[in-house]
């Protein structure tokens, strides 16, 4: 696996690396050149000495060269060359080097146009040649008379560069060298710095290893001061912060669920085992398969509700291709209700514009309008009036249910919508499930709408329902 | 033995109290919060199953009621909570037993049976009276090795009584602990059964088990146990 200091410190080792091979080059060419110069420079000096011992004497041409003066050209070991030669290349005089052991072969010069150059010597080196061309001066009456001869002969010297390339030798080895070194102190070097700077990091990347959902109560302190973390920080701190919501809330509702049925289970268990216990207590055996009936009923409405529940949560927004008129399916209902004993209808005080249209499937949506009607009947005090209101405001269709508020707080109001929150902490009865305005409240999402709960007044609590749709000339 | 049974749910409830009317406890049942400390207040019970999510007053604050009043009466906490945490609490609130809902009926009444031992400070279930042998468990009483048949009350009677050796117990005692508040009790209830007793214990030669205080009531000597 990559690390970051592992790549940072590749990358940095090398790109220097590669700047110190372009500087040592350059470093190497610079010197080596410059030492070259020298030995050009030298050469061309003793060139110059032996060009003053070329004169001519008279129409005699002569080369006062004495080997004793310059013994380098005559030495058995490592000597240095030279060779005089005419306008016609042929050769006027050439070191004793050349000629021993009657070496006439390969000459120095082979050419007319170089002025320095390097070349394989004569005993296998490496070496260095240098030609200039010499005009023999006039000697008149045993004195140079300040005039030069009119053909010029050309002078090639050439010696070894065991010394320039034993430099060259050790300056490269060194350069190499401190490449070596450089690379492993950087190397080093690297290692501690990028360990110190990225220390907030890699404390960072410890602290969210140990992050798990039984310890989301995690503040990332370790990165507190450094500036380029601190917006990974505060969206860390904000991640773990709802994500702990999140599991809090679903541990809640699975505890919830598993509440709603553990009750009629246990009602369902005990009931069957004291009823197999006691087999004399025929009243209670006689009620147990109408009880089971009841109790299944119940556990199956609430695994259902459950199911739509999740179902309704699952997916985001959705739009359905079905338009359904809300007004039509408000009076449906409101006209059921008068078919009851009770006359549920004469309290319910309506005022729905006709023909508003929601896209929303309309199963799903009668069950919303039923559950926020129901739910006004079931809870307000009894032959309270309800107030029915629908109407098309802006882009939206709005609904509204008062009733009186009964026992509910305005703190309750915030609860209406969680799923298995009850008013009263108690579970009995097989009515509701107690998913009912949370699934109404899922459902209404899903079509892009929205619902709340206020108090209308200190007496009075509205349902808003908004959802998006048309009246009808839209 | 006397229970105290608060459940919120009505089939529950039923269903528990028959079980255990029939198992010789005399149970008492509230609905809801309120009425279950009332009813804990009034009477003296030997176990009290509360339910924790109760309507009114919820089973905690009602048990923590209980305890500021200096009620040492064995509570066994009856609920669909089942996470550690809650258990906790219900037990430093100050219950002696935690069940959680769906339960087996058994384990209910070996949990009851156990805190009313726990009350009386018997371990063991055999209580022995001499040759007479009262299983708090099986809810059977034998005398010489031989099975002696009691009716419900009769048993509780004895069970109580035996439970209570060396004491005097008064008839309202006995009522109160026999009896749950469902019916009259006629006012020689107690010493029919006593009667009854003593007739059945007759044929094994240990009628005179359960001895008359007058003006006390009745007691079973502590010598009795080891004679």
């Amino acid at each position: 696996m990559n690390s970051i200091q592992g790549r940072l410190s590749r990358y940095t080792i090398a790109t220097l690396l590669v700047l110190y091979a372009l500087v040592a080059g350059a470093i190497y060419i610079g010197i080596a050149r410059y030492l070259e110069a020298r030995v050009d420079a030298a050469l061309q000096t003793k060139a110059s000495v032996m060009a003053t011992l070329v004169h001519m004497d008279g129409e005699q041409l002569e080369f006062e060269f004495d080997d004793l003066l310059m013994p380098e050209y005559s030495r058995a070991s490592m000597p240095e060359y030279f060779e005089l030669r005419r306008a016609d290349r042929s050769i006027f005089e050439r070191s004793l080097s050349l000629a021993r052991d009657g070496v006439t072969k390969p000459m120095l010069d082979p050419g007319l146009d170089r002025i320095a150059w390097d070349i394989e010597l004569p005993d296998g080196r490496h070496g260095r040649a240098l030609a200039l061309a010499v005009f023999p001066q006039v000697e008149r009456d045993g004195e140079l008379d300040g005039t030069t001869g009119s053909e010029p002969l050309r002078l090639v010297l050439a010696q070894g560069l065991e010394q320039l390339d034993s430099v060259r030798g050790a300056l490269r080895a060194g350069l190499i060298l401190g490449g070596v070194a450089l690379w492993l102190l950087v190397a080093l070097a690297l290692r501690w710095s990028l360990a110190r700077g990225l220390e907030p990091l890699t404390a960072l990347a410890r602290q969210v290893e140990t992050v798990t959902p039984e310890s989301l109560d995690v503040e990332f302190s370790s990165v507190e001061g450094v500036r380029e973390l601190a917006g990974i920080r505060t969206r860390l701190d904000e991640l773990v912060e709802r994500l702990g919501s999140a599991l809090e809330r679903e541990r809640r509702f699975t505890s919830a669920a598993a509440h709603e049925l553990r009750t009629p289970l246990a009602e369902l268990k005990t009931m069957a085992q004291v009823a197999a216990r006691f087999p004399e207590d025929h009243e209670l055996r006689a009620r147990v398969p109408g009880e089971v009936l009841v109790l299944v009923a119940r556990m199956q409405s609430t695994v259902e509700s459950l199911l739509a529940f999740a179902r309704a949560t699952k997916s985001g927004p959705t739009t359905s291709a079905t338009r359904s008129d809300v007004s039509a399916l408000l009076l449906r209902l409101i006209d059921e209700r008068s078919g009851r004993a009770n006359a549920d209808s004469a309290r319910i005080q309506a005022a729905i514009e006709p023909a508003l249209l929601v896209r929303a499937d309309p199963t799903l949506l009668e069950s919303v309008l039923r559950n926020l009607l129901d739910n006004a009947f079931a809870h307000g005090p009894a032959l309270a009036p309800i107030a029915v209101r629908a109407r098309l405001e802006a882009d939206s269709i709005v609904v509204e249910l008062e009733n009186p508020r009964g026992d509910l707080t305005e703190r309750d109001l915030g609860h209406l919508f969680e799923p298995f929150w009850r008013k009263d902490v108690s579970r009995h009865g097989d009515a509701h499930s107690g998913l009912g305005l949370a699934l109404v409240e899922a459902w209404v999402k899903s079509w892009g709408g929205t619902i709340r709960a206020e108090l209308a007044r200190p007496d009075l609590v509205r349902f808003s329902l908004y959802l998006p749709g048309a009246g009808p000339n839209q | 033995m006397k229970l105290l049974l608060i459940e919120d749910s009505e089939r529950l409830s039923d269903s528990i109290a028959r079980g255990l009317r029939r198992s010789g406890w005399a149970v008492d049942v509230a609905l809801d919060g309120e009425a279950g400390l009332a009813q804990a207040i009034a009477n003296e019970y030997d176990v009290i199953v509360l339910d924790l999510m109760l309507p009114k007053l919820d089973g905690l604050t009602l048990l923590r009621r209980l305890r500021e009043r200096g009620s040492l009466v064995h509570v066994l906490v009856l609920t669909a909570k089942d996470a550690v945490e809650d258990r906790v609490l219900g037990l430093r609130v100050g219950a002696d037993d935690y069940l959680v809902k769906p339960f087996d009926f058994d384990e209910l009444l070996a949990r009851v049976d156990a805190l009313a031992r726990r009350r009386h400070e018997a371990k063991d279930p055999l209580i022995r009276l001499g040759e007479v042998i009262i299983d708090t468990a099986q809810k059977t009483v034998s005398c010489a090795g031989k099975p002696v048949e009691l009716a419900r009350r009769e048993y509780m009677v004895l069970e109580y009584l035996a439970l209570r050796r060396g004491q005097s117990v008064s008839r309202e005692d006995l009522e109160q602990h026999v009896y749950d508040n469902r019916k009259e009790i006629a006012s020689n209830a107690i010493d029919s059964a006593v009667c009854a007793i003593r007739r059945r214990l007759q044929r094994s030669g240990q009628a005179e088990l359960i001895r008359t205080r007058r003006g006390f009531g009745y007691s079973i000597r502590v010598a009795d146990e080891t004679a």
